[in-house]
């Protein structure tokens, strides 16, 4: 059975990701393979310079938002990022929980914040921006695990589909399919079946993360 | 009467809010009876309003850089990669404080450059020189080391901790000449020496 899209025309898209801004007209991300955390660490502990590396870039965004969340400036910020990185290497071989490792960052990441703005008398309504020195509130922690979960499930699924939907999703208001399909070089009527293609593999990388 | 079959696409559509006014009712009568449709409707509007609200910010790729820089550091310690491990062999001693000086400290309340001389390993062989200067712009201080020895001082690791915590917060190599450079914010920091004599830390340098 067809189906029939109501197509919103409605503005330009206002807002790509980064990754995507970057990314030359005509080039498409590629699939990646994504470790699980549980394996990147194991790789990390047997010397794998690579997997520390890629450590850095699947959780960089995600240690680093949480200090400027809390108003931190782009040096202490900074400066939290390598605190806890070094404490990440530090205690690779102790985390209990590897395959949730973004939840172990969050409460690191979360007391380095309020150990480090302290120190600085920069901060001085920080214990208002921290209530409990020990774990950031629950719905902040929950929002954010999930965001890292999403797009990484974005990343893994890579390629074409991962373009399609970052810029649906990513669309401010309602998406231009005439932007998004000129974008991506593609026609207008093939979006709609191509993103329910493309969310179908979303959804089983999702799932698989217990999303 | 026979149900008409919602396809996948339609399912998205309708989570999407793009499906056709026509089409809505059937969707959402399937959905009361398939559980498992209802949960691909949720997972796609909570993948989105995920992206969407996303207010995270990227680390500068500097940032990146020096992050990942870690691993390199930390594992040509040697073979066992645990700053904890690493035995300190020495305390170093302080011999000279600018600031302790009139004639040098100035007239300005707070110093905004100071010295400071450190004995490494009690042998008086082996000294460590410290200038530090503030930036006001930046609200850090720039600290440079440099190690004198008779002996050439061979590889040098630097590692500043915040005092009272094992934590490294930079981690820099020493050049040939034994001389480092840091840019920290203010606070009390231990500096650690990693040299070829041994691990020597430098206690409670404070910059404020």
């Amino acid at each position: 059975m067809a189906v029939s899209l109501r197509v919103r025309r409605v503005g330009r898209l206002e807002k790509w990701p980064v990754a995507a801004a970057r990314r030359k007209v005509g080039s498409r991300p590629t699939k990646v393979t994504i470790q699980p955390d549980a394996r990147l660490v194991r790789a990390c502990l047997e010397g794998n310079q690579t997997a520390w590396d890629e450590m850095v870039d699947r959780y960089g965004r995600l240690v680093y938002s949480i200090p400027r969340r809390y108003g931190f400036s782009d040096a202490d910020a900074d400066d939290v990022f390598q605190t806890v990185f070094v404490i990440l290497y530090q205690k690779l071989g102790q985390v209990r929980d590897v395959d949730r490792l973004s939840a172990w960052l969050i409460r690191t990441t979360h007391r380095e914040c309020y150990r480090i703005g302290k120190q600085s008398s920069r901060y001085a309504d920080l214990d208002q921006v921290i209530e409990d020195v020990g774990s950031p509130a629950d719905d902040d922690a929950l929002v954010w695990e999930r965001r890292q979960m999403v797009r990484q499930a974005l990343r893994q699924l890579g390629g074409r589909c991962e373009e399609l939907l970052t810029a649906l999703f990513y669309a401010a208001g309602d998406p231009s399919y005439e932007v998004i399909a000129e974008q991506l070089g593609t026609k207008i009527g093939s979006i709609g079946p191509t993103r329910a293609r493309c969310f179908r593999k979303l959804e089983r990388i999702l799932i698989d993360m217990g999303l | 009467m026979s149900r008409i079959r919602v396809t996948y696409q339609q399912l998205i559509a309708y989570a999407a809010g793009e499906l056709p006014d026509t089409e809505v009712a059937q969707v959402e009568a399937h959905l009361a009876r398939d559980p498992s449709a209802a949960e691909t409707v949720a997972r796609f509007r909570m993948a989105r309003a995920t992206i969407q609200g996303d207010d995270g910010t990227d680390p500068p790729p500097e940032t990146v850089i020096r992050a990942r820089g870690i691993y390199d550091l930390q594992s040509s310690a040697g073979p066992s990669p645990s700053l904890a491990e690493a035995v300190v062999q020495a305390i170093a001693r302080l011999v000279f404080d600018s600031r302790a000086e009139p004639a040098l400290a100035g007239l300005r309340g707070q110093a905004t450059s100071f010295q400071l001389t450190y004995e490494l390993f009690d042998d008086a062989e082996m000294e460590l020189d410290l200038h530090a200067e503030l930036d006001d712009e930046a609200d850090r201080w720039r600290l440079v080391g440099q190690i004198a020895a008779r002996e050439p001082v061979g590889s040098l690791r630097v590692e500043l901790c915040r005092t009272g915590s094992g934590s490294v917060v930079q981690a820099v190599e020493g050049d040939e000449r034994g001389t480092f450079v840091l840019r920290v914010a203010r606070g009390a920091y231990d500096l650690r020496l990693h040299t070829r004599t041994g691990v020597v830390v430098v206690p409670d340098i404070r910059m404020e």
